[in-house]
């Protein structure tokens, strides 16, 4: 729980499997990444780049073929103590409530009914959605359950959130008002970030660093240092550099010429 | 008038234009009323069996049989449909099984159910809890099948163990699929119901409706037709209200 946040070191991290036909399929190539405690990283690519399947590796779904990921010095094996992830499409449970969804992590844990009721309501306040604690996901629209999916995952203070493309499934407009609300609640306590996306502008808009990865096998191109802390206005020449600088690093310009 | 009002309305109507066609074709005297009785005698039938009782106990037997196939049916098909939804080994074995019994209709097991149970009440419940074994069994496999894996790993990553996970991803999952097929189920156990008291019975409203051939009394077949519409009809309302009450995060 809480703690501080971690350095998480990805060593040459490789992963294969033998396809129904007989052929090795590799989809990581062997990456390394040194990731600092606090940091926000955004992994940037094209579908298949094996983007996500590198955020699967960090949270201990899925076992390399080979290297090896280590989280405050500790080797990764199942889903670390210290680590919450928020899922593409939410994976909110619909069977629940938007308090129920919160309240999980903490019942799971034998946490009393009143005290976790009470922190749920905290994060519930945090997320913008005080009202809506009896409503279940359907009844929500896609910005509000990603925030009760951001919520569910605050609820066991991880000190690393690793984050799938959690705003894939929203328009745009409120993409952009969640990303700011994101922000605004990392600001917080400023967990290590390890966030997947395929949106160059969203990648700038929230990283510290952007690694640009290729696919087949999945390999680190580029890594972008996003100038200085927070580029808070999207139309700022920084912004606009940085955006420009990884158009370049994922080849979109020499493929439209 | 709001939309509900006018629904209802229409519904009204179309029952009394129902009752009002059937009173002006025997009215006319076109069809002989051996055939077809009037309203009025089916009405005269049906308080007779009212005010005699006879109705009501003939109705509870045939629930109590209803019920009683249904129950067995169920206890049946609901452990076998979560081994079956949640084994593959399992499911591989039984899937050609379930698939050539499928489509066998109740009915046609009649004779050998007779050959089997007798003409007492096994051989009805037996027909009775096949006939509703089936949408259970099926339903119940297909919501053990269909747990979202992301919503197990999300459990997981907030570190439910797996017992957890097994009651509250799991069973929650499946809980939808269980309560449709028991409520299909009932409904496919009740079709059957008339034909299972067709066979040698002294009691129920399908024994209502042969007694009545048998006595050349219409009216009281008639009288018999529409009890078992009422009945199923409101059985099934029953509980389709059930289900949206004990699965509120699908109709809320």
């Amino acid at each position: 729980m809480a703690g501080r946040p971690p350095r998480i070191v990805v060593d040459d991290v490789r992963l294969a499997f033998r396809a129904p036909d007989g052929a090795d399929i590799t989809v990581l190539g062997g990456i390394s990444l040194d990731i600092e405690p606090s940091e926000f990283l955004c992994l940037l690519g094209p579908s298949g780049c094996g983007k996500t399947t590198l955020l699967n590796c960090i949270a201990g779904f899925l076992r390399p073929s080979a290297g090896r990921i280590l989280i405050a010095g500790a080797p990764v094996a199942g889903t670390p103590p210290e680590v919450g992830i928020v899922f593409q499409e939410h994976a909110l449970f619909p069977w629940f409530t938007v308090r129920q969804n919160v309240e999980y992590g903490l019942k799971v844990q034998g946490v009393p009914r009143d005290e976790r009721a009470r922190v749920a309501a905290d994060f519930v306040e945090l997320v913008g959605l005080r009202g809506f604690e009896n409503h279940y996901p359907h009844q929500l629209s896609g910005g509000m359950k990603q925030r009760v999916g951001i919520a569910r995952t605050l609820v066991n203070r991880p000190s690393v959130l690793l984050m799938d493309e959690p705003f894939g499934a929203l328009d745009a407009l409120t993409r952009d008002a969640m990303q700011e609300e994101l922000l605004r609640v990392w600001e917080r306590d400023r967990k290590t970030v390890v966030f997947v996306t395929h949106s160059i502008a969203e990648a700038v808009f929230l990283a510290d660093r952007v690694i640009v990865m290729t696919p087949r096998p999945g390999a680190v191109r580029a890594e972008v240092q996003v100038g200085g802390r927070r580029l808070r206005s999207r139309t700022s020449d920084e912004f606009v550099a940085a955006y420009r600088a990884l158009e370049q690093a994922l080849g979109r310009e020499e493929s439209l010429r | 008038m709001t939309w509900l009002d006018r629904r209802r309305l229409l519904n009204v109507t179309s029952l009394l234009a129902l009752g009002a066609s059937w009173y002006a074709v025997t009215a006319a005297g076109v069809i002989h009323p051996f055939l077809l009785p009037s309203p009025a005698e089916v009405a005269g039938e049906a308080w007779d069996l009212t005010r005699s009782g006879v109705i009501f106990r003939f109705a509870g037997i045939s629930l109590l049989r209803v019920v009683g196939g249904f129950l067995i049916g169920a206890a049946v098909a609901l452990p076998l449909g979560m081994v079956i939804g949640r084994l593959e080994t399992v499911r591989d074995l039984c899937d050609p099984i379930l698939e050539l019994a499928r489509p066998i209709p109740a009915l046609a097991l009649i004779p050998l159910a007779i050959a089997w149970f007798g003409i007492g009440e096994s051989s009805k419940l037996f027909l009775i809890s096949y006939a509703a074994f089936f949408p259970i069994v099926i339903n119940v496999i297909a919501g053990f099948h269909a747990v979202d894996p992301a919503h197990v790993r999300a459990a997981r990553s907030l570190r439910a163990s797996e017992v957890q996970i097994f009651r509250d991803v799991v069973l929650m999952s499946a809980f939808p699929y269980v309560v449709a097929g028991l409520r299909i189920g009932m409904g496919m156990a009740f079709l059957v119901l008339v034909a299972a008291e067709l066979i040698a019975s002294n009691a129920g409203l399908g024994y209502l409706i042969q007694e009545a051939r048998l006595n050349f009394n219409t009216s009281r077949i008639f009288v018999g037709i529409i009890a078992i519409g009422l009945l199923g009809s409101v059985l099934s309302k029953t509980l389709l209200e059930l289900e949206r009450r004990v699965v509120p995060w699908k109709y809320v």
